[in-house]
């Protein structure tokens, strides 16, 4: 049951024996512009997903490659100079971006959450975890505070937080970098939310805290049947908790599909490069594969497919036109001119890896 | 057989903790708490651990940036390692300490704060070059520049410009013909290439692994990431909570882990494969804080083996066959 | 434009703004102004003796104050001053003084500051606690006994000014390298084996300069009028300098609005001078360094 992209014109594609009202959340055609006084910055540029109940996305990606802003915009937490220009954000059927300020804050943190990378700036550090957390059901459930604490004990030893009573009156900066992450997914949800959004929640933490903390989002996810977007920009990550993936680069997907389509026959160049020139520990050889080049600056512009000036499979229609998002595979689809049997399925065996400057 | 490069022997590194009005120590923070270990000229070793671990602090006490509080950093100093000559850069006095400079260089982490701002790469390295008499007589500093620009690919032109305007990789470029400015016998690593995107990460691993065969150097490569230390070491070591658990060759570690926070380690890297089904050994609790370091082996809270002994006696690095050396009393 | 392209693009877009800003024009033009003046003295107000061009003319040996005419713009003051010539070139004084002041105490800060900060430990305590002292004593009274002590003249006013305006500064500095000390790039400065004075100097001192700077603008007028301050009470620039306290001083005896201009002349003068570089200043830091406060 895949989630999925799905093309700008809108329709759902074929094959898909599922109800419409299975999806949760979709974005069409979204565009988030930040303008800077050195220009516009096209951070998001014109991206489309959708989410179904219970299940996770992963948006993978590298730095610059606008899956943190995508995000935000979802839950419009963009800050001036940027600004959502177009799309539609429809979550259970609604449109996001013609909601009051005052209709999103009742769904932040209630019915979508979003949970951070780094917790000891995402939480308050003057105020205890206890009163952080129960101000989320203060406001958006109206307990009472008596109330508020026995619920919040109970969220926090659900999510693996050791002797909760102790915790509730600590202060962020006492606790370890795995419990502060833990009492910030309790947080995001003590309103049992339809949809987590986790931007890199992991990224800063020991691998082996990271182990404990996927398992615990496979567990939520189980229990609570909520739906996760996982942004990041660990493909071992991302092959472990997600569904279904979709790729990102400079502002645009360029690959989506089911995770063992992604990883067993990846069909974009950079979906492939990222791949063979990730470090593993199962591997043999010990030079790594390289993509050459470096990621195009928020300024730069490339014409055409922005990856083409890394490529290698690069021709002259990459330079002069942009790419759709096509359908290589059921429920696969990438945006790329090079099709099919030029480069072959299964990932080419490419010559000795390259060096270049980057 | 030549003698190895660098001996290092019980190093410790405790920082004090004050309390009071008096501001006496009331507790130590056990950053490093007595490591021991040898580099081979020419050979890559691996040092991993989490955070807290005490590894980059062991790296910085090797090239004099930290003073230890015990212990001995010992350089080979006779020509190929040919002899027993050392030389304890430890306990340096600061005429000696230049000395010790020239025999070992660091490269940072982060490369956006690595580099001074306020300088050209151009004039950053004509600094070392003048200080050190680096360029041969008749030669100008800037042919020397455009040496090392290029070695490390990139452009010599670009050394007129100020590393703002660079990106990430390439300033970790910068940092790394930085270190080879004075031509050192070993280059500490300082998780060179943590904070890269992916994609930089595997030119940066390449480019280290190729000037480490084209200029024999020697590195002491510290990491957090089992699978990029792979790709680069010989030989390996895992610290926890500082000490020493584990040491080996690189296959023998690989395939054969004997310690139990190795183990546990190896398997919690999240594989790229979604296919592979992996048996995950999830560590129980927290990584305890070095001010509170447990009894015994440090590692017993966590361990999935722990019995008594574990709780009372710290086991040893021993030997175990193929140069391979673990501190668990049960492995 | 090499200075330009050394910062980064940040910095050069606040550099911009410096242009737009009006708290910044107008600051600036003020000070245009007075860079005008101060330069054209000569032509402006032509000295009686070239030699001597401070000394202020007197028109005659009248004791009251003449208002202004077509030969005294500003008018007389007691003993038949020629105001304007003291505004004018009073100017020149007020920068004289500003200058060499703030140049001396930002250097006695930047040494003071510099070292402690990157030393710490003893060397720390100990710069600081005799910053602590020079601190604690009030700058006025301190300025005034120095200045009794070390007798009449401008000179001694300068001397006495930078023994006590210094430690601002040091404060600044300390602060801003105790930071920096612990940058990256300075450790590997430090890695690569180069000494500290030159650690101190080529790595960090650089990075440093857009606070030091802000707080230099800011304490430029306040050095003037407490210069001022004490020439008007005897204890600055002789007799007939031209100064723009000194010029004030004549006014003691010449109270009530008739004698208005005695006073407003040099007084506008001064309000002016402060307020340009007080505007400057406040610019300056509302656009590089909101955090200065």
């Amino acid at each position: 049951m895949p989630c999925g992209i799905f093309s700008i014109r809108g329709s759902v594609k074929k094959g898909e024996k599922h109800m419409e009202n299975d999806i949760l959340l979709q974005v069409t055609d979204l565009h988030t512009h930040f303008f800077t006084d050195d220009g516009v910055v096209k951070a998001v540029d014109g991206v489309n997903f959708f989410v179904r109940k219970g299940r996770t996305l992963g948006i993978v990606g590298e730095s610059g490659c606008g899956k943190s802003i995508t995000a935000l915009s979802i839950l419009r937490l963009l800050d001036h100079p940027g600004r959502v220009v177009a799309g539609e954000i429809r979550f259970k059927g609604e449109e996001l971006l013609s909601l009051t300020e005052k209709e999103m804050r009742a769904i932040r943190g209630c019915t979508i959450s979003i949970i951070f990378q780094d917790p000891m700036t995402a939480l308050n550090p003057v105020l205890t975890i206890g009163d952080q957390l129960s101000e989320v059901l203060l406001v958006h459930q109206g307990m009472s505070p008596h109330k508020a604490k026995v619920a919040v004990i109970d969220m926090l030893s659900r999510v693996g937080v050791t002797e909760p009573e102790k915790r509730f009156d600590q202060y962020v900066h006492v606790l370890s970098g795995g419990i502060q992450q833990r009492a910030m997914i309790a947080m995001a949800l003590l309103c049992k939310p339809d949809l987590l959004l986790a931007d890199e929640p992991t990224t800063a933490l020991d691998v082996t805290i990271q182990a404990q903390i996927l398992e615990l989002m496979r567990d939520i996810q189980n229990d609570l049947e909520t739906s996760i977007v996982f942004i990041t920009h660990d493909l071992g990550v991302i092959a472990e908790l997600a569904h279904d993936i979709v790729v990102m680069y400079a502002g645009k997907i360029v690959e989506s599909a089911p995770v063992r389509e992604l990883f067993n026959d990846p069909r974009h160049p950079y979906t492939q490069g990222l791949l063979k020139c990730l470090p593993r520990l199962d591997a043999e050889e010990t030079e790594l594969f390289t993509i050459r080049g470096i990621v195009p600056g928020p300024f730069d512009a490339v014409s055409g497919c922005p990856y083409h000036t890394r490529c290698r499979y690069a021709k002259s229609i990459c330079r002069e036109r942009i790419p759709m998002l096509e359908e290589v595979a059921p429920d696969h689809q990438a945006a790329c001119w090079i099709g099919g049997d030029e480069y072959g399925t299964a990932g080419p065996i490419l010559s000795t890896p390259s060096t270049r400057e980057g | 057989m030549a003698e190895p490069l660098v001996i290092v022997k019980h190093l410790k590194k405790y920082y004090p903790v004050k309390a009071g009005i008096l501001q006496r120590t009331a507790n130590w923070v056990r950053a490093v708490d007595g490591i021991s270990f040898n580099i081979k000229q020419g050979e890559t070793l691996g040092l991993v651990g989490e955070s807290g671990c005490g590894k980059t602090t062991a790296g910085k006490t090797m090239i004099n940036l930290v003073r230890p509080t015990a212990g001995e950093v010992l350089f080979n100093t006779s020509h190929n390692c040919e002899c027993s000559e050392y030389m304890d850069i430890a306990g340096l006095s600061k005429r000696q300490r230049r000395r010790a400079r020239k025999m070992v260089q660091i490269i940072f982490q982060n490369p956006y704060s690595s580099l001074n701002p306020r300088m050209t790469v151009f004039r950053m390295m004509r600094e070392v070059i003048a200080y050190y008499k680096l360029a041969p007589a008749g030669r100008p500093a800037a042919d020397l520049i455009n040496e090392l620009m290029a070695t490390v690919g990139l452009q010599p032109t670009d050394a007129h410009k100020y590393p703002h305007e660079f990106s990430g990789g390439q300033r970790q470029r910068i940092g790394i013909a930085r270190a080879l400015l004075i031509n050192p016998k070993l280059i500490v690593c300082d998780e060179p290439v943590s904070a890269l995107d992916v994609s930089i990460q595997a030119q940066i691993i390449n480019l280290l692994a190729g000037l480490k065969r084209d200029l024999g150097l020697t590195y002491l490569f510290i990491a957090h990431d089992l699978a990029v230390v792979k790709h680069i070491s010989d030989r390996i070591a895992i610290m926890y909570l500082g000490k020493i658990m584990e040491i080996a060759p690189r296959k023998e570690f690989y395939t054969n882990p004997l310690h139990p926070y190795t183990e546990a380690l190896m398997s919690a890297v999240p594989s790229p494969d979604p296919d592979r089904k992996k048996e995950r050994i999830l560590l129980t609790g927290e990584v305890p804080s070095p001010m509170n370091i447990p009894s015994g082996c440090r590692f017993h809270t966590r361990c999935p083996l722990a019995a008594d002994i574990c709780r009372q006696t710290e086991p040893e690095l021993t030997d175990r066959d193929g140069d391979h050396k673990v501190a668990c009393h049960f492995r | 434009m090499q200075l330009f392209k050394n910062l980064d693009k940040d910095t050069r877009r606040k550099a911009k703004k410096l242009f737009t800003n009006p708290t910044a024009i107008l600051g600036f033009t003020l000070l245009t102004v007075y860079i005008l003046v101060a330069a054209l003295a000569p032509v402006l107000a032509p000295p009686a003796d070239p030699q001597n061009p401070y000394i202020i003319p007197r028109l005659g040996f009248l004791t009251e104050p003449q208002p202004p005419s077509a030969e005294t713009i500003f008018g007389t003051t007691e003993g038949q001053y020629d105001i304007f010539y003291a505004v004018v070139w009073g100017t020149r004084t007020a920068f004289k003084i500003g200058f060499l002041v703030v140049f001396c105490t930002t250097l006695i800060g930047v040494a003071v500051g510099s070292v402690a900060g990157y030393y710490r430990g003893a060397t720390d305590e100990i710069l600081m606690r005799i910053t602590d002292v020079f601190m604690s004593i009030p700058f006025l009274i301190a300025v005034i006994v120095l200045t009794t002590i070390l007798g009449k003249g401008l000179d001694k006013v300068i001397i006495a000014l930078i023994a006590f305006d210094w430690m601002d500064t040091a404060r600044l500095l300390r602060g801003n390298v105790l930071q920096a000390r612990e940058e990256e790039y300075v450790q590997a400065a430090r890695s690569l084996g180069l000494n500290d004075l030159r650690i101190i100097i080529a790595h960090i001192l650089p990075n440093t300069t857009f606070p030091v700077i802000i707080q230099a603008t800011m304490r430029i007028g306040t050095l003037v009028v407490v210069a001022s301050g004490l020439s008007f009470l005897g204890l600055g620039a002789p007799q007939d300098y031209a100064d723009w306290g000194q010029i004030i001083s004549y006014s003691r005896n010449w109270q009530g609005l008739e004698f208005w201009y005695t006073i407003f002349f040099p007084a506008l003068g001064m309000v002016l001078f402060v307020l340009a570089w007080n505007l400057i200043g406040d610019a300056l830091r509302d656009i590089f360094d909101p955090r200065l406060g």
